[in-house]
């Protein structure tokens, strides 16, 4: 059983001025998980009749991306390459303290507590993220063998679970890696292929209507990734972009200008 | 139209900051190829100035030549200073509020400081031009060859480095270059997208290579000068240059560039 001194950010409002709070946990078993050590908490609090601390979380096995806090300055806390809530107590040691804190960008505005809201991250996605167009018919792009190693490529792009991390971790609070998963992984594939320049440009332009900050190329994003997603995607989008800003011809067969 | 659109993206400018910062670090690999000139004596260094003024001399002028090179390595810093502000002015804005507590694993000190290394450098280009190619500040005399009017290159920089300041100066600006292109040359490639996973180890590894190279090859020649293992300029080069350097100076303040 460890102690541990926590200091939790409270806020009650997106508009209110918010502040540390400084609670003691005793017994704390080292087995439970980070967000069971929070729910404890909650429950110490409600005993005593004061307001639970709020903060996001749902499916509690690494793959909803919901459990947004930053613990002792690191995006979903200690571990390596995991969720908060599949952090466990016993990457602490008795008597340590810990600092609370929401994801903090001007894209992801405070709810209330540790809660933020990420649809900046959904409006990116909305953008491009996704394929409306079919690549078909012939051959039909589904039975369209993809060799292994782009197959990969593709799958450790698309294993982004937008929890953003990314954006909580980089010193210029930049979406980049986010964003370049999520093109990637679809640019990478052939149903991919008709919408890929349009995708690239407008998820680019949309993250920066969505006010995130450019990437100064630190690999902070890399290191917080909870799916250790390589900041190789974001060369790539780079590429990808200016392909499709600069080279790629606008005008094309069927516009009355072309040829 | 489609450039404008290109430079209001994040992703333009970083590419911007890129290309503008791989033609700076070309200039300087052809400057520090010229310092090198320095090490087969005062007739070779000095040649090379003249040279520097005369080559193409035929298409583009005396000095034609120069002015064009001058104008586009001008052009690509005030580019990539104009939009590093921007990219900074979008990151702070970016993160209103802070984190009371951080942790970086990664996050090395180089990474984080190109902004404050970057204006030093500056500080340090400025001091730079105006010591040795026009002269204005001259903490040591300025020789000026009359003949062709060009500073004088080995006995101006013999007589500088010999002010253990002056090399003070040059050394730490250059280990400030170094530290810049660390991070910077990497970066470029990274930016420009010809990053991946096969060619990072590489583009590490020219990013090195270029950090150091050029912070020894550059800060070789004000230690070299200051601890005298090149030799003052021979007797007859001073005698030669000493009457006309008084005038020089006399009416140096508003003849600046020589």
């Amino acid at each position: 059983m460890i102690s541990l001194t926590l200091h939790v950010w409270r806020q009650k409002g997106p508009e209110v001025r918010g502040s540390f709070e400084t609670y003691r946990m005793k017994d704390v078993d080292p087995e439970i998980s980070f967000l069971e050590m929070m729910d404890l908490l909650n429950e110490q609090l409600a005993g005593d009749g004061k307001v639970p601390v709020v903060f996001d979380s749902d499916c509690r096995e690494g793959i909803c991306g919901s459990c947004s806090m930053v613990v002792n300055g690191r995006p979903h806390g200690p571990g390596e390459a995991c969720t908060t809530c599949q952090v466990r107590m016993r990457q602490f040691n008795d008597g340590d303290e810990l600092w609370i804190e929401p994801f903090r960008a001007r894209a992801f505005p405070l709810v209330r507590d540790l809660m933020v809201n990420r649809s900046a991250l959904d409006r990116v996605i909305e953008s491009g993220g996704y394929i409306s167009v079919h690549s078909g018919p012939k051959p039909e792009p589904n039975s369209i063998p993809i060799s292994h190693p782009v197959a990969e490529e593709a799958m450790d792009a698309a294993e982004c679970i937008g929890c953003g991390a990314c954006v909580a971790a980089c010193p210029n609070a930049s979406a980049m890696l986010f964003t370049s998963a999520k093109v990637h992984h679809l640019n990478l594939l052939p149903q991919g292929q008709p919408e890929a320049k349009s995708r690239v440009l407008n998820m680019v332009h949309k993250m920066d209507e969505e006010r995130f900050g450019a990437c100064t190329n630190l690999a902070e994003c890399q290191d917080a990734c909870p799916k250790d997603i390589s900041i190789r995607f974001i060369s790539a989008m780079n590429r990808d972009y200016q392909l499709a800003a600069l080279v790629d011809p606008i005008k094309r067969k069927g516009t009355l200008e072309s040829q | 139209m489609r450039l404008l659109r290109f430079y209001q993206s994040s992703v333009g400018k970083k590419v911007v900051v890129a290309v503008t910062g791989a033609i700076m670090i070309g200039f300087l690999l052809a400057h520090v190829w010229g310092n090198l000139h320095v090490y087969f004596g005062a007739e070779e260094i000095n040649d090379y100035s003249v040279w520097l003024r005369t080559f193409l001399s035929e298409i583009f002028g005396y000095g034609g030549l120069l002015w064009v090179i001058r104008a586009i390595i001008g052009g690509a810093l005030v580019l990539h200073v104009i939009t590093i502000f921007l990219l900074i002015r979008q990151n702070r804005a970016a993160r209103p509020v802070g984190y009371k507590k951080t942790s970086h694993r990664r996050r090395i000190v180089v990474g984080s400081t190109m902004a404050l290394s970057g204006i030093l450098i500056l500080c340090f280009i400025v001091f730079h031009i105006l010591q040795f190619t026009t002269g204005t500040i001259h903490p040591t005399t300025f020789h000026v060859d009359p003949s062709n009017g060009l500073g004088v290159v080995y006995i101006n920089l013999y007589e500088a480095f010999q002010v253990w300041w002056i090399a003070g100066i040059y050394v730490g600006a250059m280990a400030l270059i170094g530290i810049h292109i660390y991070h910077g040359a990497w970066s470029m490639f990274q930016s420009i997208g010809m990053n991946n996973q096969d060619r990072n180890g590489t583009f590490r590894a020219v990013a090195v290579v270029l950090s150091i190279g050029l912070f020894l090859g550059f800060a070789s020649v004000p230690v070299l000068f200051w601890t005298d293992v090149l030799p003052p300029p021979a007797e007859h080069d001073i005698a030669v240059q000493m009457p006309i350097d008084e005038s020089a100076t006399a009416g140096g303040e508003n003849d600046q560039w020589n």
